[in-house]
C-alpha cells in the first residue's frame, strides 16, 4: 500500500478545481462511466453476438448443451446479483443522504453477496468439471453432435468468465469504497462535507454488470 | 433549471429501491416459469424480453437514469445503439446469404 497518513475522518477537497459546482462535477463522472459502459456494452456485445449466429445455425447443440447447465445455480445466482444490486443502491442513497453507517454496511452487503456469486459460479464450473463437459480441460460428452455441443460450453466458458472476471474487480473497489467509507471519505462532517461520487460511479459500474448477467442467464441456462 | 442541465436530483428513496427490487424478484420468478412452459420458439423471445424488462429498470431506477439528465439519456442511449447497429446489420446479413 502507498497509502499516505491520513487523519481519522478523512475528507478530501469538495470540488476538484476544474469545476465549478458539486453538480457539474457529478454530471461530468457520470457522463465518463456511462461512456465506459458504451465500450463494455460493445466489448460484450461481440461476444454476445457472434453466440446469436451460432446459435441460430446450430440450436439442437445448443439446446443438448443448455441442459448440461445448472439452471437452479443460475436462478439462484441471479437474484443474489440483483439483491447485490439493492444494497449498492441503497449505498448510494446513503452517500448521497451522508448516512456514514448504512453506507459502510450497504457496501458490505453487497461484497458479501458478490463473493457469494462467485462461490456459486466456482461450485458450477466444478461440477461442469466432473461432469467432463469443460473443452480443452475435460471433454468427455460423446454424445449426439459432440462438437457443436463443445462450442456452446466455450461460450459458455468464456462468457461466464469474463463476467466473472468484471465481479472480482466490482468485488475489489466495493471492498475500497468500504475500507474508505468507514473512514468517512465520501460522508465528510458538516463543516467539511464530502465528494460521494466514487460510490455513485463504482455503483454504476456494479448495476452494469448485473444487466450483463440478467441475459446471461437465460442466454446460457434456459436454452429450449 | 440546474436540476435540467446538472446531475444532482433528489435521492430515490430506499422503500422505492425495495420495490424495484421486489417486482425484479416477481419477473425473475416469472422467466424460470415461462422456461418451463413448453412455448416453443417463442421461449427465447419470451426471456429475453422479460430480461431486458429487468436491465431497463435496473437502469431506470438502480442506476438513476430516470432522474438524470437529458445527456446522460443520450450517453446511455448511445451505447444500446451501437448494440443494437451491430445486431441488425449482422444478423440482416447472415440472414439473407
Amino acid at each position: 500500500m502507498t497509502e499516505q497518513t491520513a487523519p481519522a475522518t478523512e475528507t478530501r477537497p469538495l470540488l476538484a478545481m476544474q469545476f465549478e459546482q458539486p453538480d457539474q462535477q457529478l454530471e461530468a463522472a457520470t457522463l465518463g462511466m456511462w461512456t465506459f459502459l458504451a465500450t463494455e456494452i460493445l466489448f460484450f456485445g461481440g461476444l454476445f453476438l457472434t453466440y446469436t449466429i451460432y446459435r441460430i445455425q446450430f440450436l439442437h447443440a445448443w439446446v443438448i448443451g443448455s441442459a448440461h447447465l445448472k439452471e437452479w445455480a443460475g436462478g439462484i445466482n441471479t437474484m443474489v446479483l440483483l439483491t447485490s444490486s439493492f444494497f449498492v443502491a441503497l449505498a448510494v442513497h446513503a452517500a448521497e443522504t451522508r448516512n456514514r453507517r448504512r453506507l459502510v454496511w450497504s457496501l458490505v452487503a453487497a461484497l458479501i453477496l458478490g463473493v457469494c456469486f462467485l462461490g456459486i459460479k466456482a461450485t458450477e464450473y466444478y461440477l461442469e468439471y466432473r461432469e467432463g463437459v469443460i473443452p480443452v480441460v475435460r471433454f468427455t460428452y460423446s454424445g449426439p453432435d459432440a462438437s457443436h455441443v463443445q462450442l456452446f460450453m466455450l461460450f459458455y466458458f468464456f462468457m461466464t468468465l469474463l463476467h466473472a472476471t468484471h465481479m472480482v474487480v466490482g468485488i475489489g473497489l466495493l471492498a475500497w469504497l468500504a475500507v474508505y467509507s468507514a473512514k468517512g471519505r465520501f460522508t465528510g462532517t458538516d463543516e467539511h462535507p464530502a465528494n460521494s461520487n466514487p460510490v455513485q460511479i463504482i455503483g454504476l459500474y456494479w448495476h452494469f454488470v448485473d444487466v450483463v448477467w440478467l441475459f446471461l442467464f437465460p442466454l446460457l441456462y434456459l436454452v429450449r | 433549471m440546474m436540476t435540467e442541465e446538472h446531475a444532482r436530483h433528489e435521492p430515490i428513496s430506499p422503500a422505492a429501491y425495495l420495490v424495484t427490487w421486489g417486482i425484479l424478484m416477481v419477473l425473475l420468478g416469472l422467466t424460470i416459469l415461462v422456461a418451463h412452459w413448453n412455448l416453443g420458439a417463442m421461449s427465447t423471445f419470451t426471456s429475453l424480453l422479460i430480461a431486458a424488462v429487468k436491465a431497463f429498470i435496473v437502469a431506470l431506477i438502480f442506476m438513476h437514469i430516470r432522474v438524470s439528465s437529458r445527456v446522460t439519456w443520450i450517453f446511455a442511449g448511445a451505447g444500446l445503439l451501437w448494440l443494437v447497429l451491430m445486431f441488425t446489420m449482422t444478423v440482416a446479413d447472415y440472414a439473407t446469404r
